[in-house]
């Protein structure tokens, strides 16, 4: 089951005759799972920061 | 006291710390196995006889293809439970599913797309299961452009509730739609009551990537429910103390 199943590195990255439909639907793939993270990350940091914008001007109290 | 736990994930502080918790282990649990799935499914699954190394697009459009339909449906539990119990939480789950959801029925056509060449000698074709997940992402889209549309949040939930429930019709026809029409596309490759027609070399590495890609579903929502909290509740104190503390 756990047997390579290309002779060579270049054989698995032709995966012949099909790798130029395989390698980019995996590069596609795992950009956007990738950006789809980083959107989160920048998302929650802008939200803190507007956050600690409005406090200091003075917008937002404590509740 | 038997729905103390119900409630507590409506208390957004409490949701937005469990949540950071859950969300850390939830990455790199999915990282692992959406490596060694990918990893197992392109280089040492057997190459099928019929379509060659083309196949090796299933272990990337199968698992975001039922999360394309799962996190619909996961949208439309959020959408009752906005509309019957008026949770915020359940509004603010919505409306991260809805763009999360479309990226990945977007990333499911697309990787179809790309199979289909090969397979079927076109990238598309109006067939019926292709067609109904093609309205998914249009009904996704619909959900995001309705809440933008609207200024007020409580406005925008509800009216977006309404719509999602209502869309919920297309889950079942996505589904049959390969038994109820004549289609190219295949049958379901995985199915819980039947045993599976590939052989376990094929379809272990492909329930590895399913698996993983759930996690890093639940991962990105949690991700994006905790950024949007931030924002709604930027007048609560406990907002406060969290910039504070950053």
């Amino acid at each position: 089951m756990f047997e390579f199943q290309f002779e060579s590195l270049t054989a698995f990255l032709e995966m012949a005759p099909h790798g130029s439909y395989v390698w980019p639907v995996y590069i596609l793939g795992l950009g956007v799972l990738g950006g789809l993270t980083w959107v989160n990350v920048a998302q929650h940091r802008r939200g803190l920061r507007s956050v600690k914008r409005h406090i200091e001007r003075g917008e937002i109290h404590e509740s | 006291m038997r729905w103390r736990w119900f409630h507590q994930w409506g208390s957004p502080r409490w949701f937005y710390e469990r949540a950071g918790r859950w969300q850390l282990v939830f990455g790199w649990v999915s990282l692992g196995l959406i490596a060694v799935g990918t990893i197992w499914g392109l280089g040492f699954a057997p190459v099928d006889y019929q379509q060659g190394n083309s196949y090796r697009i299933i272990y990337l459009h199968v698992p975001v293809a039922f999360l394309a339909q799962a996190m619909y449906a996961a949208m439309a539990v959020s959408a009752l439970v906005l509309l019957v119990w008026k949770m915020k939480i359940a509004d603010i789950a919505m409306q991260s599913i809805a763009v999360i959801g479309f990226t990945f029925t977007a990333l499911a056509l697309g990787s179809g797309a790309v199979w289909g060449k090969p397979t079927w000698g076109t990238y598309w074709v109006w067939d019926a299961r292709l067609t109904s997940m093609l309205i998914l992402a249009f009904l996704y889209l619909a959900l995001i452009g309705l809440r933008a549309s609207i200024r007020d949040p409580d406005q925008a939930g509800k009216v977006c509730g309404i719509l999602v429930l209502v869309g919920v019709v297309n889950l079942p026809i996505i589904k049959y739609s390969v038994e109820w029409w004549n289609t190219l596309h295949q049958p379901a490759s995985l199915k819980l009551t039947e045993k599976p027609t590939m052989p376990a070399s094929m379809w272990i590495p492909l329930l590895v990537n399913i698996l993983g890609y759930y996690i890093v579903a639940a991962y990105l929502v949690l991700g994006s429910m905790r950024a949007i909290l931030v924002e709604r509740e930027r007048r609560s104190s406990w907002v406060k103390e969290l910039v504070d503390r950053v």
